[in-house]
């Protein structure tokens, strides 16, 4: 009896272990760095540059700050499926400040992180900042379940016409992006007209 | 990569002895409730009584002693950090914000500038920080930065200064929250204070035993699972850091050690049904009370004890379900026991 409870005993020792362990070291610290919170709406006014694209590199670059101090770019390229606003090429590049070199690594809380071949839709800014995304990471939204789910867990979605977010996927990725280009469309032509 | 290898083999040790074990799953009293505090109708935390008259009694089901934390056991998040540049409105600003978090949690934070702190709050530049982001903290051995800029304008004076709180806040080990300063995404109204809330929560992190990260009552696996999390030269959490030496290190996974609570053996006769279906109530409990405010880490971590309750929860039944087995079949009871009992004699003769 004590031998059948011991190896039972160790069975589930050994994949709890297993688990907690790999729980354990996967985990990362994650408090602090703080954006302001932006609507679904206010991040379409804000957005410059928009696309549905594919992570084709990700590679990391020194760069010189201006205390002459070398740092750490992640450059992650894109491979443009659809572009929704901006003069984009087939491919396009986006620098976020961190990584890991052979010299040094910067880590930065939150930072979103990306992996080759993930397929993504992005707002964000023309311009060189530690994150070009709008909103710091809610300009980020990854394909999953047929449909963008945003770094908070949420899914960007089109309802009755207005775009949202909610908790569960609705499998309606081509909608969605159907809906912004339509969107970025009107808001194109509508400061082309508010310029003449 | 020794010092991870070290809690590595520690943390082998520690799993094999306390996953044998349930896991209880009743919270202990809230530790905040134990303190009396006085705040204002505002909502604000704008005072807390002294808490010295106060103890803690934390109730350890596993054993009949009852361990009291006495006042003296307190340990006040010790923070130490410096401001760099010449920025006095900057370094006023952060001051503000310690003393902000000292005065909502009396006796909760201990800050202190010193010159070679590894935490360094810096103020930048507006263009790189971009339109958007308030605060960054960044890591680079043995570093930690906050970035965090001024030049929001009188409209965003509010969100710079909930940044502000916001970092220390987290600084002091307190979790992200969906709303208040402690959310990492600030809305424009934000108003840069402490809630009550807020305070309570600093100060449950003073008021259990230091070792006990996890505020559940128990200095357990779990803790070192917390500890592990921050095992870090450069500590993210401050509760981390047992000793006070401004690390997470082998000698704070020490003094964890040696309060160290290996869980009883599974009590047998316990009446499985009831204590899966308890436990299944008080995760879904909890579950859903946190699921509103958790980072996907913080729920990355909850599955995990989840998953080490169940796993606990189902040893349990295997066990009975053997114990039924053997009795219904006393033959292949009786091979067991013989070699069991031939085991137990080699032993013995060892």
């Amino acid at each position: 009896m004590h031998q059948v409870r011991k190896v039972v005993s160790m069975q589930i020792k050994t994949k709890v272990f297993i688990t907690l362990l790999a729980l354990m070291f996967s985990l990362s610290f994650v408090v602090a760095t703080t954006y302001k919170s932006l609507s679904v709406d206010e991040m379409l006014a804000k957005t410059e540059i928009a696309f549905q694209g594919r992570v084709t590199e990700v590679v990391v670059e020194m760069r010189t700050n201006q205390q002459d101090v070398e740092e750490p770019w992640t450059k992650v390229n894109f491979e443009v499926i659809t572009s929704l606003k901006g003069d984009l090429a087939e491919s396009h590049s986006l620098y976020f400040y961190g990584g890991v070199s052979e010299e040094t690594t910067i880590q930065v809380e939150a930072m979103p992180t990306f992996r080759v071949d993930e397929e993504m839709i992005v707002f964000a800014y023309d311009a060189v900042y530690y994150s070009p995304l709008v909103g710091f990471s809610q300009g980020l939204f990854r394909l999953d379940e047929e449909s963008w789910q945003s770094e908070a867990g949420k899914w960007l979605a089109v309802e009755q016409g207005e775009f949202v977010l909610v908790d569960a996927a609705l499998r309606d990725s081509e909608a969605v992006v159907a809906q912004l280009q339509e969107a970025f469309t009107n808001t194109q032509e509508d400061s082309g007209q508010g310029g003449n | 990569m020794v010092a991870r290898a070290f809690l590595l083999t520690l943390t082998i040790f520690c799993c094999l002895g306390v996953v044998s074990a349930q896991e209880q799953t009743t919270e202990t009293s809230n530790p905040s409730e134990t303190t009396t505090g006085a705040q204002d109708s505002g909502g604000e935390a704008s005072a807390v009584e002294d808490t010295s008259e106060n103890t803690l009694q934390l109730n350890n089901s596993q054993q009949d002693s009852t361990t009291v934390v006495t006042p003296e056991d307190f340990n006040p998040l010790n923070i130490v950090y410096r401001i760099a540049g010449e920025n006095e409105s900057f370094k006023a600003d952060v001051e503000e914000a310690f003393e902000t978090w000292q005065a909502a949690s009396v006796g909760a934070v201990e800050a202190r500038q010193e010159e070679n702190a590894s935490v360094i709050f810096k103020a930048v530049d507006v263009a790189l920080m971009g339109p958007d982001t308030l605060s960054l903290k960044v890591q680079n051995y043995p570093e930690t930065s906050i970035l965090l800029t001024e030049s929001l304008g009188e409209t965003g004076a509010n969100l710079y200064k909930s940044a502000l709180l916001h970092e220390v806040g987290s600084l002091a080990g307190l979790p992200l929250k969906e709303s208040g300063v402690m959310s990492r995404e600030l809305s424009a109204d934000i108003v840069p204070s402490v809630s009550v809330e807020e305070a309570r929560a600093l100060e449950a992190q003073v008021n259990t035993a230091k070792e006990d990260l996890n505020r559940n009552g128990r200095v357990d696996f779990y803790d070192l699972v917390e500890l592990a999390k921050n095992y870090t030269e450069v500590p993210q959490n401050y509760s981390a850091d047992l000793t006070g030496d401004g690390s997470v290190n082998d000698d704070d996974v020490k003094q964890l050690q040696d309060l160290y609570e290996f869980s009883d053996p599974v009590d047998v006769n316990a009446t499985v049904a009831d204590e899966t279906q308890a436990s299944s109530e008080a995760t879904t409990s909890s579950t859903s009370d946190q699921s509103v405010n958790q980072s996907p880490e913080q729920a990355i971590s909850d599955a995990a004890k989840a998953i080490a309750e169940q796993a606990a929860q189902i040893g349990e039944v295997v066990q009975e379900k053997e114990l039924d087995s053997a009795d219904e079949n006393p033959t292949q009871d009786s091979n067991v026991t013989e070699s069991s009992s031939e085991e137990e004699n080699s032993s013995d003769g060892q």
